[in-house]
């Protein structure tokens, strides 16, 4: 991938303080549900663990297909069978709002990952252009999934594009998307949590089987799921953040109403 | 069979041994030779800027390697060193960086496209005080390259004392 916009700190991606403690993962979420082309790892003994699994994958289950992308299939599988998920969605079927977690009484609230918004970080080159868009948002980077033979080309156009204009896409972190999206991010994953806090504590009071408990356990895995459920995935031009929002109003609603 | 009999074999052995030996020396050298010295000499002497290798597409950049790592800044040239002069203010080169950048570049002889692309994160790692691990040698193979290096280096982390590790890979 091609860096577009130094003036950009890594760190702004990074959990919040009162967040910093419990997170080691940060990735970006994709239409298969996860994308590792980029992603934060924090130097931990819980990301050794997940790596360890991840790498001993083909020894230990030889019979689980792990198609071409390898690392990225095993690093979610990992993931789905240390938190149980459900079984993961492939190739890009729409699984909206997949309940993670039914057969538990509660939500979990303890997975040590989150999902970012995927063109934070790993903001694709299509054949057909940027989506980043144009110099001013101050996109970070350019990445280069598929394109296949086209790839070097489309390369070559942003490197040149770079010598001639570099100062143009040195954008000041205030001037950029992020300046907005960021705090907005991690305000909903603070409200998601404190929502699905409170659902659970009403989840352990009800009847597994009352139509009141499915009703809640429904809208708070809503709400849980964009932000961990590694099979949760969000089509090309959807905003993840408006999913959390509407995941949190409507556990909100239930939760009320 | 006695010890007598067997000698001119082991003999033999012995000597069809040491000249694969000596053959698969003479190979390593010459390959490795061919990845650390480019074709044209005069290249080493007067590295480009960073701005010309930009601007034309057709460079063909040699890598220097120092510690197995690919020196990218040794091929930055008077463009970057303006550049850290104007925009460094965040930096400063006494603090370790706690974030360090992962990627992998393999092969004798590199796309030049890949090596423009990590070197156009060497203003951002400056500006930012960010360090940059990249992977040179295929190790395993395929997609595991990148989770194998991963482990690597966060094992590589952990063995140091905790105010000295980086925080993040990326």
């Amino acid at each position: 991938m091609i860096l577009l916009n130094p003036s950009i700190p890594l760190e702004s991606f990074l959990p919040p303080i009162d967040l910093a403690e419990s997170i080691h993962f940060l990735r970006g979420r994709d239409h298969n549900g996860l994308n590792t082309g980029t992603f934060f790892l924090k130097v931990s003994a819980w990301s050794v663990h997940t790596l360890n699994k991840a790498l001993g994958m083909p020894i230990y289950h030889p019979e689980i297909d792990l198609g071409n992308s390898f690392d990225q299939v095993a690093m979610s599988r990992v993931l789905s069978e240390d938190y149980g998920f459900e079984e993961l969605t492939h190739g890009g079927e729409h699984a909206e709002g997949t309940p993670a977690d039914r057969t538990k009484r509660l939500v979990n609230l303890t997975r040590p990952f989150l999902m970012q918004p995927r063109e934070w970080y790993n903001t694709y080159e299509f054949s057909h252009g940027y989506e980043g868009g144009d110099a001013q948002k101050g996109h970070l980077l350019v990445h280069f999934p598929g394109l296949e033979e086209q790839r070097g080309d489309h390369m070559d156009k942003w490197l040149d594009e770079l010598a001639r204009n570099q100062p143009a896409w040195d954008v000041p972190f205030d001037k950029s998307v992020y300046v907005e999206l960021i705090p907005k991010y991690w305000g909903l994953v603070r409200e998601s949590r404190k929502l699905v806090q409170t659902a659970n504590e009403t989840l352990a009071e009800l009847d597994p089987h009352s139509e009141q408990y499915v009703r809640l356990r429904e809208a708070a895995d809503l709400c849980e799921s964009p932000l961990t459920n590694t099979s949760y995935a969000i089509g090309p031009g959807e905003d993840l953040l408006a999913r959390m929002q509407q995941g949190c109003q409507m556990l909100s609603g239930r939760l009320h109403g | 069979m006695n010890l007598t009999e067997r000698q001119p074999r082991t003999a033999l052995l012995l000597l069809f041994v040491l000249g694969l030996y000596l053959l698969h020396t003479w190979h390593v050298q010459t390959t490795s030779e061919a990845v650390l010295k480019p074709s044209n000499s005069l290249s080493w002497m007067h590295p480009p800027s960073v701005l010309d290798s930009f601007q034309d597409s057709t460079y063909t950049a040699p890598i220097e390697y120092v510690d197995g790592q690919p020196d990218l800044w040794s091929m930055a040239g008077e463009h970057m060193a303006e550049d850290d002069i104007v925009k460094s203010e965040f930096v400063d080169s006494s603090t370790k960086p706690t974030i360090a950048k992962v990627s992998m570049l393999y092969g004798e002889n590199p796309e030049p496209v890949y090596v423009r692309a990590l070197r156009s994160h060497l203003v951002h790692n400056k500006r930012f005080n960010y360090a940059m691990f990249v992977l040179t040698e295929e190790a395993i193979g395929g997609f595991w390259n990148k989770p194998m290096y991963l482990l690597s280096l966060m094992i590589q982390e952990l063995s140091k004392p905790s105010a000295e590790r980086l925080r993040w890979l990326m």
